[in-house]
């Protein structure tokens, strides 16, 4: 018996939404499997970033890549999904990070990705709510931010709109050869599987390096103006890159409904989905450290969530040696939303044979299982 | 305040938080700058103990650690440790969606005689009281004798399940007399079964409300709206800690024991069942709580006698599935959002609709729109986070611990 | 002021209220209905009058979104409705 589709993606978050509908772009039959809601995981959960990252040369090919991808579906996105380039600035609190800002600018310069370096007294023109005595900032005029749920929600509904089917209700339990098998015992087959599980990934595909980073948000009411840009600590990217497996750093964004949404914290192999009020603090306080009126501002709502964090920073995306058949679109950490689209594209190249626009080998799975894999 | 009152009787230390500026809950709330009611006085007096706290204007906003909560106050914060609790969080009204419903002067039933007992005047305000249950009834009675015009009390319940109950509360003479004394102090004001508003109309605030019984279907001139249906139980605390709840109410045992070792739980989080039954309930858990059982086993016969009424209010007041018949595609659904029911009747659950669309992500944490999407589709509102009620930054961060009201925090 | 009133202001007028009457009740009383407006830009007032609801939030004394049912009037509290909201 043929297998029924050409492609089952599993797991229906932005990453899988953005696989599915590509796929379908590509006129391949699709099935899009999901236990729970559409978006209900990492997707709901996150800040919406879709920013540029330059950590390495792979990351911020994919994030430019992908934001372009962003931009030009921008006109099409329902309003839901609150679209706004509001841009980032990132804070250098003393001079060793305003020297550590002069280079990010030179190195985003030099790529053709606009960035302006702010000296004290320019960032307090621009977000007078910032303490005084910071050192600088570098402003990136072209970040976005998005609200996802409301996009994921679009993307699936331009794959179903292309033919593809949606399973929803039940989770995908295994993999063998072609076929799904779902927790009511159905199956789906399919020539090419997709694993776009987030951190359910290496239930289905064993051995795949990808492990929940547990994420704390705090948003406030609304209080229009507060700030203009998203604000990021340079301080930000030596907590997140160091490998230390619990950090906050300070991330605050202005949402199109005036509420500030407050961020962030990282703890490693964390599955608890509750709050924990001391990193919350720790948040917060961090966040005082930059903002000291965010003190009288009214919290409404706190949350916890997953990102799907891979062993080197960077996404898997293509062909998993250990199952025939099967390729992963996971492992994206904190930049999943901002990923979305080129990974789903890279994705879709990978699977119909189509040359990539960026280069697909810094992604592909095959880098983490060593030598004889090839790749 | 019962509970407060008998645990303080122990010798061990209380604290009483309580979320309004003066003690007294809904219904023995102090008129303002007025005394306190005169049926609170006594339990007001077993307070006056050196082992007594009584913070005011406080709310708890989370439960951080085991035997610890955080609680708020006037823009600050501060731990408290415990050894025992008592939720006595009371109850809020049900409000259903209908065109107009967010008007300015539409207000709950309750509501508008708290506004009243806060200082709003209601010397000749025209008033329509509506939705159901017995609460309706003692508003109205209360809105006019302070000077209130009172021009209809629509009740939506049919009038046999009402008399249904008046004939079962024959055995408890108090409250019949009640009710009976609520009916002649509104002698000349209809009262109608089967009733309810449809619509509330008016620029810039309600001006008149438009009322369908049966096929009839007229207009009334009226200043307010006053508009509840029934009570629910305040069970965020309870759901914060990890109580037990069962069919929509906070688990108990005969000692008002919840699922949770050394908290208990009394009143409305228990059931909706009166002002008498709830008094007994805290004084049960007040007693249990500081080992005195057998003064506390002692009020189980009084208790079951109160008991009686809670079942008889379901069965009198049921809501009749026509109420849903209300809501137009564009009305407003959840109010902190502006969400309206055309954006989320197409979504299959609470939490779905919420993501796409914000229903129930604003400042009341769903405690408005999470009942009414309930009646209207069957959603489920979904579980608690902290802070259970908005709160500052400054208050969540606890970072001033030299301030005053954290070092007044309380012993064991 | 007496014993008995207090004496707040209110979009910057002063009013004159019963000691131990609410903000909601003092706003009210002047006749404004009007406490704020929604996202959609629609009136709001008080609704259940015991601090579940937030419809009846205000600026009390420069602090945004507080429940006026919750707050009682004192000598020269200041509170702010959606005229002069932030």
């Amino acid at each position: 018996m043929p297998p029924e589709f050409d492609v089952a993606v599993v797991g229906a978050g932005i990453v899988g939404a953005s696989c599915a509908w590509e796929c379908a772009r590509a006129g391949l039959t699709v099935a899009l499997i999901e236990p729970g809601l559409t978006g209900g995981g990492a997707t709901a959960a996150n800040m919406g970033q879709l920013v540029v990252e330059d950590g390495s040369e792979p990351e911020f090919r994919l994030t430019q890549y992908s934001l372009r991808l962003w931009r030009d579906l921008q006109s099409e996105l329902p309003p839901e999904a609150e679209f706004d380039r509001v841009g980032s600035i990132w804070i250098a609190s003393d001079e060793a990070e305003m020297r550590a800002l002069e280079r990010k600018q030179e190195s985003y310069v030099r790529r053709g990705v606009p960035a302006t370096l702010l000296d004290s007294e320019a960032l307090a023109v621009l977000e007078p709510n910032l303490r005084a005595g910071l050192a600088g900032g570098l402003l990136t005029p072209d970040d976005v931010v998005i609200y996802p749920p409301p996009a994921c929600d679009f993307l699936v509904g331009g794959a179903r709109a292309l033919g593809a089917r949606v399973f929803r209700g039940h989770a995908a339990e295994s993999i063998e050869r072609s076929t799904v098998r779902l927790t009511d015992g159905s199956r789906v087959s399919a020539r090419t599987i997709v694993n776009a599980a987030g951190t359910a990934s290496p239930t289905l595909s064993p051995g795949v390096p990808v492990r929940p980073r547990k994420g704390q948000l705090a948003i406030t009411d609304r209080y229009p103006g507060w700030i203009h840009h998203q604000l990021v600590e340079m301080g930000y990217v030596e907590r997140a890159a160091s490998g230390s497996p619990e950090s906050v750093s300070f991330n605050l964004q202005p949402r199109r409904t005036g509420q500030l949404l407050i961020g962030s914290s990282r703890q490693l192999g964390n599955d608890d989905p509750r709050v924990d009020p001391g990193f919350l603090r720790s948040m917060l306080d961090r966040a005082l450290e930059f903002v000291p009126g965010l003190s009288q501002l009214s919290v409404v709502r706190t949350w916890a969530g997953f990102r799907p964090a891979s062993s080197d920073h960077l996404p898997l995306i293509g062909p998993w040696p250990l199952q025939d058949g099967v390729y992963l679109a996971t492992g994206h950490d904190g930049l999943g939303v901002t990923m979305a689209l080129g990974t789903g594209r890279l994705l879709a190249d990978q699977v119909v044979g189509r040359t990539p626009e960026i280069p697909v080998e810094p992604y592909l799975p095959a880098r983490v299982l060593g030598g004889s894999h090839g790749g | 305040m019962a509970a407060a009152g008998a645990a303080a009787e122990s010798g061990r230390s209380v604290v009483l938080v309580d979320r309004r500026p003066h003690l007294g809950g809904n219904v023995w709330y102090p008129v303002a700058g007025g005394p306190p009611v005169a049926e609170a006085m006594a339990s007001l007096r077993r307070l006056e103990r050196p082992n007594v706290r009584v913070v005011t204007g406080a709310e708890v906003l989370d439960h951080p650690r085991a035997s610890t909560l955080l609680v708020g106050a006037g823009g600050t914060a501060w731990e408290t440790g415990f050894g025992q609790l008592v939720l006595a969080t009371g109850a809020r009204e049900r409000f259903l969606p209908f065109p107009g419903w967010t008007l300015p002067n539409v207000t709950g039933a309750g509501g508008l005689q708290l506004l009243a007992k806060a200082g709003l005047s209601m010397k000749g305000r025209s008033v329509v009281v509506a939705g159901s249950g017995p609460l309706l009834l003692a508003v109205a009675a209360y809105l006019r004798e302070q000077g209130a015009d009172i021009r209809l009390v629509a009740e939506q319940s049919p009038n046999w399940r009402v008399w249904r109950l008046a004939v079962g509360l024959v055995r408890e003479r108090d409250r019949l007399q009640q009710a009976l004394d609520l009916r002649r102090q509104l002698r000349g004001v209809p009262y109608r079964y089967g009733c309810w508003v449809v619509r509330a109309e008016g620029d810039g605030k309600v001006e008149k409300v438009v009322l369908r019984s049966g096929r009839r279907e007229w207009t009334e001139d009226c200043d307010f709206l006053a508009c509840g249906f029934h009570l629910l139980p305040n069970l965020e605390l309870a759901e914060l800690l990890g109580c037990r709840i069962r069919a929509g109410f906070v688990a108990v045992d005969e000692f008002q024991g919840t699922s949770l070792p050394g908290t208990y739980a009394a009143g409305e989080p228990v059931g909706i069942g009166g002002l008498e039954l709830a008094r007994l309930e805290g004084e049960i858990a007040g007693l249990a709580a500081t080992d005195q059982r057998p003064r506390a086993a002692a009020l189980f016969v009084e208790r079951r006698r109160l008991a009686r009424f809670r079942g008889a209010l379901d069965r009198a007041f049921p809501l009749n599935p026509q109420l849903r018949g209300m809501v137009t595609p564009e009305t407003i659904v959840c109010r902190c959002e502006d969400v309206r029911a055309e954006a989320v009747a197409s979504y299959r659950s609470g939490r779905e609709a919420r993501l796409q669309t914000r229903c129930g992500m604003g400042r009341c944490q769903g405690r408005v729109c999470g009942p009414a999407t309930e009646f209207l589709w069957g959603w489920n509102p979904r579980g608690v986070r902290p802070p259970i009620v908005p709160a500052t930054v400054e208050q969540l961060v606890l970072r001033d611990l030299s301030n005053e009201a954290s070092t007044a925090g309380l012993e064991r | 002021m007496g014993a008995k009133l207090v004496q707040v202001t209110i979009d910057g007028a002063p009013v004159v209220v019963p000691r131990g009457t609410s903000v909601a009740a003092a706003l009210l009383s002047t006749g404004l209905s009007r406490f704020r407006d929604s996202v959609s830009g629609t009136p709001r007032g008080p609704l259940c009058g015991m601090g579940t609801c937030f419809e009846c939030v205000v600026t009390v004394d420069g602090q945004a979104w507080v429940r006026s049912c919750l707050v009682e009037c004192v000598d020269g509290l200041e509170v702010e409705t959606h005229e002069r909201a932030p």
